[in-house]
């Protein structure tokens, strides 16, 4: 049994120490919003907070997590109103939406980190696969999220 | 459950189904001659007592929009506003075949979202739901109120009645409605009096797309339900013997192994365990193609271009006039394997016991789904029940339905429900890639530099055969499919329906060698025309470049008896300021395209570093698609399908060696990513034209663009996507 913190709450998992956070999150907590795309961190789709960053699920452990403030889409607002969630729903960004849950968590934890960021630094940060082609929306959202933030 | 047909050619209307509310649904919309599968007549249009509507629809969502497009259809027709339609979900139902496709060949006519047809085959359709439904309820009105028809109006979900100053809501009419005759020719509202045609509004699912709520097929999850993958053999062709299970029933979890043909699916409490479980199999194997690689591919295709083939389009005497040419090019184009890559890794979940099968899937094929459920199963029709389920992507993947097998055999065996989920290298290895193909052309110039006759040979393998026999029809459809003829294989190649829009040469002749492989290959994102319009806008622009022409012109020359062609030309003239200085170092590449009823340009600007790194700085789309039904879906499509396209020119290729597909994952196969993506000015030209597919629309096109840049940046044709570094250095 480990405990993991996951959107606030506890919850006491029985799977391996080493079972990556992705599988637990999905089959055993059943919070289906973290996606698997890959499995080797490339893609981005299965992204989550621990303690504040940006990490992909699939290349983290159970056992690596156990102790650690872990928030996943579901627990990123009450409501879907979170300034990232707002600013993707005005643009309009998913089409397929698979990795947009992925999306939308790698760049709330960049918004942590900077507040403000620029082209380039968005270009360095979302590096997330997205097969259908918002990019350009996503861009846009990220700045449109910025607004947000600093009206509320 | 008692289905009552009122009016059998134009609708039907169940009372059994509505409860208490109104059901109607679209039937005899389509007079095809494809077996009933015999499945429960499912509500389309349901208007709850609340007003509230819920849709069914045809089309699976994988992105593009369809749930919304065919909503507005209803919505404007019905007089509601979008907020009043609750709830949308793809059914499969007989009524709904896909009569865009039937219509050219009717033993392909069936439940399909695909070709880019979704909004072409149901604008009237689903407009026609909407007025009837209006009509009707304005009837109900009438009579309740005993007040003429004309006298009584639809709007916001209510029908008014302004002399007296009365009104209902939808939901309080429907149990009058549902009593009264269907009208026979409902009146559709003419295009000015559009509220939502036209509109940007805002997609039906987004809001469960940013919260994680919504399902696609990896999020299905049923009580007592058990989690598997599948290991396939590595080689093609290759046939399971036996599987050496051992090592893969020690890892914690794995509940069962059980061997199929040419793959093992492992069945465990979680998709982890699965997963590592499968990395355990040890597979005895027979048979294999282990010597066919690229290599030999492309050496056997270079030789069956001297194959006679057959004649896929003709017109004048091309040799004659190759003979009489100022000038004459010979070229040659070849494309790659490429994968579909969707983000979410196929996956189905069945459920299967003696009576009945229930299967949750993200596909785009529901008829043949339901094909593969009753031969698993042998279950009637009737007992099988397909719920499709968002798609993480389709691209054409979804089309197939070989990932539907391993979780109907796997529940069938266990007795309990179970999702199957492909780990990225299984979904890579075993795609349905695009097939690799091969086009030579000979070219013959005027004094000018028009090219009078144009010869293409066209070496690939055959599509429409795979087709054929995944349907399982009986005869291949003559058009698409004949005495080695296939239609997708020639495809925007002059082929019939693109010479309605494309270039005017007096002198052609298109000739096709099929050349098949023991590969799967299947529908990618565009189809035939991502190879062949490669083929042909480079040509074309080599054309330009020999006979000394400006690329422009000379399409504005070929094009010169299609206004709406030159009209497209025209505009991305003027936007990209084509013939105009260009900041330094960026050069612009051209190419045109007619392509499910559209006519399209694209400009890209693109820099080239000494090392051969390309750079696509800008994209400048313009577009004549009939009316655009929702400008921010469009907007959506094309920014998608360019980037599809651009991927494909620029990043990961799939390769076969020693008999087996080298990539597997996004490591070896890369994705073009955001620090990749160009700016994309989109322009549609006004237009009152039936609207045309725009599923598609970009992915051709932007590779020979891009490739017409780098010729006018580097002085390098290029003759292969995705370009490579060391073709330019």
């Amino acid at each position: 049994m480990t405990t993991l913190e996951i959107n606030r709450k506890n919850y006491e998992v029985d799977v391996a120490s080493e079972t990556p956070l992705l599988w637990a999150l999905r089959d055993y907590l059943k919070l289906h919003g973290t996606k698997y795309g890959c499995g080797i961190e490339q893609c981005g789709a299965c992204t989550v907070h621990v303690n504040g960053r940006a990490v992909r699920s699939c290349g983290i452990t159970v056992g690596e997590v156990a102790g650690k403030s872990i928030t996943t889409i579901e627990g990123l607002s009450a409501d879907s109103n979170h300034p990232v969630q707002q600013a993707w729903t005005e643009m309009d960004v998913p089409q397929c939406g698979y990795c947009q849950t992925g999306m939308i968590m790698v760049t709330e934890a960049l918004l942590k980190r900077k507040p403000k960021p620029t082209d380039q630094e968005i270009d360095r940060t979302i590096t997330n696969i997205c097969r259908c082609g918002t990019y350009n929306q996503v861009r846009k959202a990220i700045h449109r999220a910025v607004q947000i933030r600093e009206e509320e | 459950m008692k289905i009552l047909r009122l009016n059998r050619r134009d609708f039907l209307k169940s009372s059994a189904l509505m409860g208490s509310g109104l059901t109607l649904g679209v039937s005899g919309l389509t007079k095809l001659a494809t077996a009933d599968t015999g499945s429960a007549l499912p509500p389309y249009l349901r208007i709850a007592p609340d007003g509230g509507i819920h849709l069914g629809v045809p089309s699976s969502e994988m992105g593009q929009g369809s749930h919304t497009g065919l909503a507005m259809l209803l919505a404007e027709e019905l007089e509601i506003e979008m907020s009043q339609i609750h709830r949308v979900e793809t059914i499969h139902h007989p009524d709904f075949k896909n009569a865009f496709i039937a219509a050219a060949a009717p033993a392909f006519g069936l439940q399909i979202t695909g070709y880019s047809t979704t909004i072409r085959t149901w604008y009237k359709p689903f407009r026609k739901l909407g007025a009837t439904a209006r009509e009707l309820l304005i009837s109900a009105a009438a009579l309740k109120w005993k007040v003429p028809v004309e006298e009584c109006l639809a709007k916001n979900g209510r029908i008014l009645h302004s002399k007296s100053s009365r009104s209902l809501g939808y939901g309080e009419l429907t149990r009058i409605a549902s009593r009264i005759k269907l009208p026979k020719h409902p009146k559709l509202k003419s295009p000015k009096q559009f509220r939502l045609l036209g509109k940007s509004v805002a997609r039906l699912d987004t809001p469960a797309k940013v919260n994680g709520t919504a399902v696609f097929g990896t999020d299905v999850d049923l009580p007592g339900m058990l989690h598997g993958t599948v290991r396939h053999c590595k080689v093609f062709g290759e046939k399971l013997i036996s599987v050496d299970d051992t090592k893969a029933k020690a890892v914690p979890g794995v509940i069962s192994v059980i061997p199929l043909e040419d793959q093992a699916i492992v069945v465990a409490d979680s998709t982890w365990d699965a997963l590592r479980g499968a990395e355990e199999l040890v597979l005895h194997t027979s048979g294999g193609h282990k010597d066919l690689s690229d290599e030999s591919i492309f050496r056997r295709f270079r030789s069956d271009l001297s194959k006679s083939g057959v004649t896929a389009a003709q017109v004048g005497d091309s040799s004659k006039a190759i003979a009489k040419a100022n000038k004459v090019l010979e070229l040659e184009y070849e494309m790659p394997m490429q994968a579909h890559a969707t983000m979410e890794p196929l996956c189905a979940t069945a459920s299967v016991n003696p009576d009945e099968c229930n299967i949750w899937a993200p596909i785009q094929n529901q008829d043949a789904v339901m094909g593969v459920a009753m031969a698993v199963t042998n279950l009637p029709p009737e007992k099988i029940k397909i719920n499709t389920t968002f798609l993480g992507g389709g691209f054409g993947r979804k089309f197939e339905v070989d990932f539907l097998v391993a979780p109907l055999v796997a529940s069938k065996v266990l007795g309990k429900p179970v999702k199957v989920i492909w780990s990225r290298e299984e979904d890579t290895r075993n795609d349905f890639f695009r097939p690799p193909t091969l086009a030579k052309m000979r070219i013959g110039l005027d004094s000018s530099g028009l090219p009078v006759a144009w010869e293409s040979k066209l070496v690939s393998p055959s599509l429409n055969l795979h087709l054929v026999k995944m349907l399982g029809v009986e005869e291949a459809p003559n058009m698409y499919l004949k005495n080695g003829y296939d239609f997708f294989s020639v495809e925007g190649m002059f082929d019939p329906f693109s010479m309605q829009g494309s270039y005017e040469i007096p002198n052609l002749n298109v000739n096709y060698v099929q050349s098949n492989l023991p590969i799967s290959l299947g529908y990618w994102r565009s189809v035939g025309m991502s190879h062949n319009i490669f083929a042909l806008e480079s040509a074309i622009d080599e054309a330009a470049s020999a006979g000394e022409n400006d690329p422009l012109e000379l399409r504005r020359t070929l094009l010169k008896q299609k206004p709406r062609a030159l009209k497209v030309l025209d505009k991305v003239s003027e936007l990209s300021q084509w013939g105009k200085s260009i900041q330094n170092g960026r050069f612009r590449g051209i190419g045109f395209l007619f392509y499910h009823g559209g006519f399209q340009a694209q400009v890209a600007e693109v820099s080239v570093s000494n090392r051969g790194k390309i750079k696509v700085h800008n994209v400048i789309f313009v577009a004549d698609c009939g009316q655009v039904i929702n400008p921010s879906l469009a907007r959506q499509q094309v920014e998608g399908s360019i980037l599809f396209g651009l991927n494909a020119t620029l990043k990961g290729e799939i390769n076969a060696q020693n008999g087996e597909i080298v990539q597997s994952n996004f490591d070896d196969y890369p994705m073009i990513k955001l620090r990749d993506t160009p700016n994309i000015k989109i322009h549609f030209i006004e237009s009152q034209e039936s609207p045309a597919g725009i599923g598609e629309i970009g992915t051709p096109l932007i590779g020979p663009v891009v490739a017409n840049a780098v010729f006018a940046a580097t002085g390098k044709r290029v003759w292969r996507l995705p370009i490579r570094r060391k073709d330019l250095v």
